[in-house]
């Protein structure tokens, strides 16, 4: 994709608007297509069907400016490793999501962190610890305090969310995106300033005199 | 209204002209005449509302009789059935001494054993299906079949030329393509492909896809010669390529093999699927690796075929009797055919009629073929023959007898018992069958071989014993249904489960009903026309079968709180498939509506509640503002979905470009409305009107609660005819579209609706 990141961050305006490449991870069943589908399309699905790897993509104003969001929504697990990290590096952000209802979610996100930084090779990369299904509160498995002590000590955000009420579910995909292209800037400076890019794979030929 | 006046108007010998000369001689003067039309006007009235109620009524009392007529008309074929079972069973009573000469069969066999052998002959037969298809395949491709084709020349060594040949012609169309026959891979999909711009999704070009079992090669056509391509790419990982479905453009994915991401589409959404399903499914099978390999693999040999040919003879030594084995062309007579008494003997006790039914015809086939010599062949052993025909002759008489008990009521279970023959058929005398059926995918094959299976049973049965006077029609009757209900039942758990309810619920609707009316019409018009019997006999059993699809569907659609208007389209597909069944004859409508008045019940109330709290929800977050349309584009929008609706008096709100009197609320809550309307139509029979009644009932009431305490909230004082104003659209517009609409889907009018405008009509 090399393509993309030469356009998204092409100084002149590009034909095509930036296009910012969001990855949904977390166990199965805690709300990840659940948070997408709120997301895109304003609706809550009640049912509860595993996904494989689905994608969506969709224009959307990022503080006035248009912008197209990529949403790569995966299962819950991936048997092979190679398959979870082909997924994993087409990601510029991620959205680790659990369930505040579900321990074992949370416990989950830890291996999650630990394979994206792995394949991503960068502790800086965008990444929000999201905390879903903040509506049922009454089944609250998680405490708010393990939470952020985790996200504090990733130095992540952390977010609660209920894909169900539409809490908080715009904020954290802009938030997100807002890092990536945040990123995305920091990147191109360093790398017009000299090519001090840490072993990273991008083939930038931006000329700027 | 006076009653003389009634009696008069009602009354046998009622002239219209006597009756007004009587008026004007009485009347005096124009005022008390004009008193006069009045009142009669106003009984036209009454008695026309009479009349209507009547109507409606009468209509209401009709459709419950016709109900009524149905289930009785159930219970009469019940009956007829159980008559008809009795009947039977006293016949097998009487004759069962015949019978029993043949009963003493070994009833206690070890399961795990019983579970090893199912296991066996499920691979068996899985392979035999293979071969089947194969040679169906390799007759079409080749164009000729070889003249003394059987099916004991079907071996897996055609399987393998058949694999090779079609790894060869990939590799003579793509040009450049690597090497394919160094690894024991198969084909399994191909397809034109169009590639699109990952980032723009406009189409790039057209390239042609190979899928092998771990491959997959992307080849561009080449200009000018037709069917041709040039290699573009091969992936050899399998277990690395992340395959995404791209849901926002039509028929496309997305492979993602770093550093490449590359979008493709296919022709269709079903073909989109194929590819995503077998890439599936390659993955899956790639994970159950182990279990694959311990199988024998077919394609492991070497390349050349005539050392190949050498080796199918080795090993054909330690195959098992029952598998399909090349055929020696020397005279010795293969193992497998001598130990056919023996494997026959096992598969009778346990019960595996296909599989001994298929092992029967085999043999025959071959005595038959080897028992004169032709074409250089020697023939067999001519006492062998003999032999081996007698034993073989007995085994049919014990399997015919076996299948013959196994569907008729035996003498042991009766004596047990007094309501024995109440029980459910053992319906497990078909269970290979339905296992065939499982295990294929080709559909239309499968229904062939099966009722191949079945007429050549049913011919067996009908003329092997001519002299035990069974009830044939009937006996075949049941192993007819017997066998729909494994097609039915298979075919139904073939339907994939992972789409959305309706998916699942259309697609299994499809198959049911289709099936079901095949079936009927196969059982009137063809098997057994004419015969009352059977017709009862069926008419239970369709009820039987029908119970099991809803109690399907109802576990499919009601499994978590589901959504009325995910309900409502699958309900209306299944009403609709239902109904399309009664120019059949067959009506389960009210099987259907008796069986959905639970589950559907409580999910009117489930969303009613829902409804309530999110209306609740909004409006404790009522500014109580006016609705802000941004710009031009969205209003024309917004105005043509609300005139759609119906509610094209929505115009006459608008102020300014784009804003609109009416609140965020009121606008939310209208298309809530309006959604759960539609959906309540989708859903309505009459055996739920109350129901929804209530619920349209409760929910506006919910949000005219709202308005009218904020119309008491003093602190909105300043807001009071903005207030007043969303009051006055939402009894005047959307209440009086609902109730409009209610009447026109219903016929009558709705008390509820009525309820609540009068209980709020002071506010607007
Ligand atoms: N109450 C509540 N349920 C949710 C929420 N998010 C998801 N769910 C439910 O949890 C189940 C699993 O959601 P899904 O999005 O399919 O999970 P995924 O496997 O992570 O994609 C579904 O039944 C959803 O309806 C939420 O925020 N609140
Ligand atoms: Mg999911």
């Amino acid at each position: 994709m090399p393509i993309t990141d030469t356009e998204a961050m092409s100084k002149k305006p590009a034909v095509q608007p930036a296009l910012h490449k969001v990855i949904m991870v977390g166990s199965g069943g805690v709300g990840k297509s659940a948070l997408t589908l709120q997301f895109m399309y304003d609706e809550f699905v009640e049912d509860y069907e595993p996904t494989k790897a689905d994608s969506y993509r969709k224009k959307v104003i990022l503080d006035g400016e248009e912008v197209q969001i990529d949403i790569l929504d995966t299962a819950g697990q991936e048997d092979y490793a190679a398959i979870r990290d082909n997924y994993f590096r087409s990601g510029e952000g991620f959205l680790c999501v659990f369930s505040i209802t579900e321990d074992e979610s949370f416990q989950a996100t830890q291996e999650f962190r630990e394979q994206i930084l792995r394949v991503k090779n960068d502790e800086n990369i965008p990444f929000l610890l999201v905390g879903n299904k903040g509506d049922l509160s009454d089944k609250r498995k998680v405490p708010l305090a393990d939470c952020e002590s985790l996200a504090q000590q990733w130095g992540v955000p952390y977010v609660e969310t209920s894909a169900k009420t539409r809490e908080n579910v715009d904020r954290v995909f802009f938030d997100l995106m807002r890092e990536i292209r945040s990123r995305k800037m920091d990147d191109n400076k360093s790398n017009n300033v000299r090519g001090k890019d840490k072993s990273k794979r991008k083939k930038l030929k931006c000329v700027i005199l | 209204m006076s009653d003389p006046m009634i009696k008069k108007l009602s009354s046998n010998d009622f002239i219209v002209e006597k009756f007004v000369k009587e008026l004007s001689q009485h009347c005096v003067g124009g005022l008390e005449l004009q008193q006069k039309r009045v009142e009669i006007g106003a009984l036209a009235e009454e008695t026309n509302t009479l009349l209507k109620k009547n109507v409606f009524h009468n209509y209401m009392l009709f459709i419950e009789t016709a109900k009524e007529i149905s289930h009785l008309e159930g219970e009469m074929y019940q009956l007829s059935h159980l008559l008809t079972e009795q009947r039977s069973l006293l016949a097998t009573l009487a004759h069962s001494s015949i019978v029993e000469g043949v009963a003493p069969l070994n009833t206690s066999v070890n399961t795990s054993v019983e579970q090893d052998k199912e296991t066996q002959a499920r691979k068996q037969l899985n392979d035999i299906m293979q071969k089947v298809s194969d040679v169906a395949h390799s007759s079409i491709v080749e164009g000729v079949a070889p003249l003394n084709t059987s099916v004991n020349t079907i071996v897996e060594q055609d399987k393998e030329t058949q694999a090779r040949k079609q790894l060869n012609d990939i590799m003579q169309k793509v040009e450049g393509c690597v090497p394919l026959l160094d690894s024991p891979r198969v084909f399994i999909l191909e397809g034109d492909l169009i590639e699109l711009d990952p980032l723009e999704n406009k189409p790039l070009r057209r390239v042609h896809a190979y899928l092998l079992s771990d491959m997959l090669i992307l080849a561009c056509p080449i200009q000018g010669s037709q069917g041709r391509y040039q290699l573009s790419t091969c992936y050899d990982n399998l277990t690395s390529l992340a395959v995404v479905n791209i849901r926002h453009i039509a028929a496309a994915f997305k492979l993602l093999a770093f550093p490449d991401t590359r979008v493709f589409q296919a022709p269709s959404a079903s073909g989109k699927k194929e590819w995503l399903d077998k890439f599936e499914e390659i993955k899956k099978s790639n994970k159950d690796q182990n279990s694959f390999q311990s199988k024998s693999d077919p394609a492991d040999s070497p390349g050349n075929p005539f050392e190949q040919h050498e080796d199918e003879e080795d090993e054909e030594e330690e195959e098992s009797g029952a598998s399909e084995d090349l055929p020696s062309p020397s005279p010795s007579i293969p193992e497998w055919l001598q130990e056919v008494p023996e494997d026959l003997d096992v598969l009778i006790v346990e019960r595996h009629f296909e599989d001994a039914y298929n092992l029967i015809e085999k043999t025959r086939e071959y005595l038959n073929e080897n028992k004169t010599s032709t074409g250089g062949r020697e023939s067999l052993d001519a006492v062998f023959v003999t032999d081996m025909s007698k034993k073989l002759d007995a085994r049919v008489d014990t399997l015919t007898a076996m299948l013959t008990k196994e569907l008729k009521v035996t003498p042991e279970n009766t004596r047990g018992s007094p309501s024995a023959h109440l029980r459910p058929r053992n319906q497990y005398s078909l269970r290979d069958l339905a296992l065939l059926i499982s295990l294929t995918h080709d559909c239309d094959l499968f229904l062939a071989l099966c009722s191949s299976i079945l007429r050549a049973q049913l011919k067996r049965v009908s003329h092997v014993i001519p002299d035990i006077p069974l009830n044939k029609t009937s006996l075949s009757c049941d192993l007819f249904l017997a066998l729909c209900s494994s097609i039915l039942r298979a075919q139904l758990k073939r339907v994939r489960r992972d789409g959305p309810a309706l998916n699942y619920v259309s697609s299994a609707s499809t198959v049911f009903f289709t099936n079901l009316s095949l079936m009927t019409t196969e059982l009137q018009k063809v098997a057994f026309p004419g015969t009352g019997e059977c017709a009862a006999a069926f008419v239970v059993w369709a009820t039987r079968e029908f119970n099991l699809f809803v109690s399907y569907v109802i576990r499919e659609l009601f499994v978590t709180q589901s959504s009325l208007s995910s309900l409502s389209p699958c309900i209306a597909a299944v009403s609709t498939k239902c109904d399309q069944l009664t120019s059949l004859g067959l009506d389960l409508r009210y099987l259907l509506d008796g069986a959905l008045r639970g589950p559907l019940t409580k999910a009117l109330k489930e969303t009613r509640d829902k409804l309530t709290d999110t209306i609740k929800l909004r409006c404790s977050e009522d500014k109580w503002k006016p609705f802000n349309l941004n710009n031009r584009q969205q209003r024309d929008k917004f105005l043509a979905e609300f005139s759609e609706a119906g509610l094209a008096s929505m115009t006459s709100y608008l102020t300014g470009d784009c804003w609109l009197r009416l609140s965020n609320n009121t606008i939310l809550f209208t298309r809530l409305y309006l959604s759960l309307l539609q959906d309540c139509f989708n859903l309505a029979n009459s055996d739920l009107l109350y129901n929804i009644e209530d619920t349209l009932y409760i929910v506006m009431q919910h949000q005219l609660k709202h308005v009218d305490a904020s119309l008491r909230n003093d602190q909105l004082a300043d807001e009071r005819e903005f207030i007043v104003q969303n009051a006055d659209f939402i009894l005047n517009n959307l209440l009086a579209l609902c109730e409009k609409k209610f009447e026109q889907n219903f016929k009558f009018k709705s008390k509820k609706l009525a309820q609540v405008r009068k209980e709020f009509q002071h506010l607007a």
